[in-house]
């Protein structure tokens, strides 16, 4: 009975890890090399069926779809990263401050956090493309805006619950200042819910940069992405149909990945689970 | 329990505040004359410096916002520059259908994700286990327009059962509207299933763990009976929490659904008015959305004791 939860986090973090190198080194691969041109056009090899020369097929403009969604692993994993690193960058280092400080800064800047977190987060980011206009920066800036939030409640809420700690009233009796016991003795102790949260919301930043793309307000053509072409796919759904597959079973695999990895992280931080 | 549901009410005022001053804050952060940006810029001079006057222009930040959100307490969100209709009649007009695909889905969603989370954790780490929670982790890892596409191309062009582009009104005729209605619906229970499950199934571990349903089982009660008299009313209540933040994050997101199925939403409308900058209908779209969030968000905590009776005493 003991012994299945441990092998099946085994599988999943196997499986998990199996599939996230699969995309990686995709998305690496494709920054020096693609089978073909990803952006040259090909009319007379338009919606061509998967075959030796194009093995995803090619786009209405005759466009290698395999070398496309090569290029498309690499923007939506860079966007997703950046999105990540600059959300928890902002958020753990407000929540950081504001929860181990309090006062009145602290009220302040959670009156705004809960404004921000009474909107659903692709309706936050709907909203900011709609003042900056489609661009791959504007998509981490919008999905960033909307993430921060998240991240600075969960920091805050630990620090919150360490700051009460035993040992936290050790370090200030010793004489050590307030950042010193911070950087020293609370921060390392909210590494891993954040570690938790980060990978959870990778797996939301790809998920919302391709609805974002698909909806034609993430990362605007002739850059190709993952959401931008299941977007112009759809009018080949009869013709072309591999157009409207690929990308989303590379989504798919993407985001199954993240989770199962999400998953045995959480596992193994917390055992409780 | 009245003092309760009172103190969640009043809260809920300052966060419908706050979310109309940042959705002002927003649209006023567009660089330009927002007199031009409202009315368009095709707008003649005439009606512009009328509508300059109303918005207050020269007036103070909060008092602009104080006549507008005047005019929106009177139902008076502006008019769409694009579709020449007042916003309010807009988005009023497609909210309809979008809350009632949302709602029938997250209705269908969620019966399906307690009975599997209710069994899963019956039967933990067990096959009938293990094959909930492998599905359930597959279905949160679909994206809800490649489902979308996939399932057009199964039922609309491969068996050609349903149509594949148009709408049928449901005030025009029931039964075509269904057929229109049907994959859309399915396919947002199929993303959201996934979720909804795991939250049910890991409260419902937690609660088979705890003693009265050992004393349940050591009276001689039925499995039956323990699970779905004892368990069940326990282990419901978090996952309805998560069932606020699923209909919440649908009404954001449904807008990519709209657009797999062509169907004429309130996520069709703010996304064609992000396309055409038409900002009154953006405006007006984004606060209708975020206020609904509050109030679900609102209604879910007012139902919330009825399954879990603690949480109104503290």
């Amino acid at each position: 009975m003991s012994a299945r939860p441990n092998s099946r986090s085994r599988i999943r973090l196997l499986a998990g890890g199996l599939l996230a190198s699969a995309v990686l080194t995709m998305s690496v691969l494709a920054i020096f090399w693609t089978p073909l041109d990803p952006n040259r056009l090909d009319v007379l090899h338009r919606l061509n069926a998967p075959d030796v020369r194009n093995l995803f097929g090619t786009d209405e403009f005759g466009r290698d779809v395999l070398s496309r969604v090569m290029v498309g692993a690499t923007t939506s994993l860079s966007v997703a990263m950046l999105t990540v690193i600059v959300a928890i960058a902002v958020g753990s280092t407000i929540g950081f401050l504001t929860g181990f400080f309090r006062g009145w800064t602290d009220r302040v800047v959670m009156i705004l956090n809960d404004t921000l977190l009474a909107f659903p987060g692709i309706l936050l980011a709907l909203g900011l493309v709609a003042v900056t206009g489609p661009h791959a920066y504007a998509t981490v800036l919008a999905l960033a805006v909307a993430f921060t939030p998240k991240v600075m409640r969960v920091v805050r809420g630990t620090v919150l619950s360490l700051r009460e700690r035993e040992y936290i009233e050790a370090s200030r009796a010793m004489g050590n200042g307030p950042l010193y016991t911070l950087a020293r003795h609370i921060v390392p102790n909210a590494v891993a819910p954040i570690a938790v949260l980060a990978t959870s919301m990778f797996g939301w930043a790809i998920l919302m940069e391709s609805a974002l793309s698909f909806l034609g307000l993430g990362v605007p053509p002739p850059a190709a992405t993952w959401g931008n072409m299941l977007a112009t796919a759809r009018p080949y759904l009869t013709s072309a149909p591999w157009l409207s597959v690929i990308p989303g079973i590379l989504i798919a695999t993407t985001l199954l990945s993240v989770n199962l990895l999400g998953d045995s992280l959480r596992d193994w931080l917390d055992p409780r689970m | 329990m009245i003092g309760f549901a009172l103190k969640r009410i009043l809260a809920a005022v300052p966060t419908i505040l706050l979310v109309s001053i940042a959705v002002f804050l927003l649209i006023r952060s567009i660089p330009g004359d927002p007199a031009e940006i409202m009315l368009g810029e095709g707008a003649d001079p005439a009606s512009l410096a009328a509508f300059r006057a109303e918005l207050g222009l020269d007036e103070s930040m909060p008092v602009q916002f104080m006549r507008w959100a005047a005019r929106v307490l009177h139902g008076d969100f502006g008019q769409s520059i694009f579709l020449h209709q007042p916003v309010a009649v807009l988005v009023w007009d497609r909210l309809q259908l979008s809350a009632s695909i949302i709602l029938v889905a997250v209705g269908i969603a969620a019966i399906i994700a307690v009975a599997a989370g209710l069994y899963a954790a019956w039967r933990q780490d067990r096959a009938g286990d293990i094959a909930v929670v492998t599905l359930a982790t597959l279905g949160l890892s679909l994206p809800s327009f490649w489902i979308g596409l996939l399932l057009l191309l199964l039922f609309g062009i491969k068996l050609g059962w349903l149509p594949v582009v148009g709408y049928v009104a449901f005030s025009d005729d029931p039964g075509r509207a269904w057929q229109y209605l049907i994959l859309p619906i399915v396919t947002l229970v199929v993303v959201e299933v996934g979720v909804l499950t795991r939250m049910a199934r890991a409260s419902a571990v937690e609660v088979l763990r705890l003693e009265y349903i050992t004393h349940a089982r050591a009276k001689g009660l039925s499995e039956w009976t323990v699970l779905f008299r004892h368990a069940l009313p326990n282990a419901f209540a978090p996952t309805l929490t998560m069932v606020g933040i699923v209909v919440g994050s649908l009404l954001g997101g449904i807008a990519v659904v709209e657009t797999v199925f062509t169907l004429p939403g309130l996520g069709r409308l703010i996304v064609e008015a992000i396309y055409a900058r038409d900002y009154p209908v953006i405006q007006g779209c984004l606060l209708v959305i975020a206020v609904a969030y509050v109030l679900v968000n609102l209604v879910v905590d007012l139902l919330y004791p009825i399954f879990d009776p603690r949480i109104a005493l503290e």
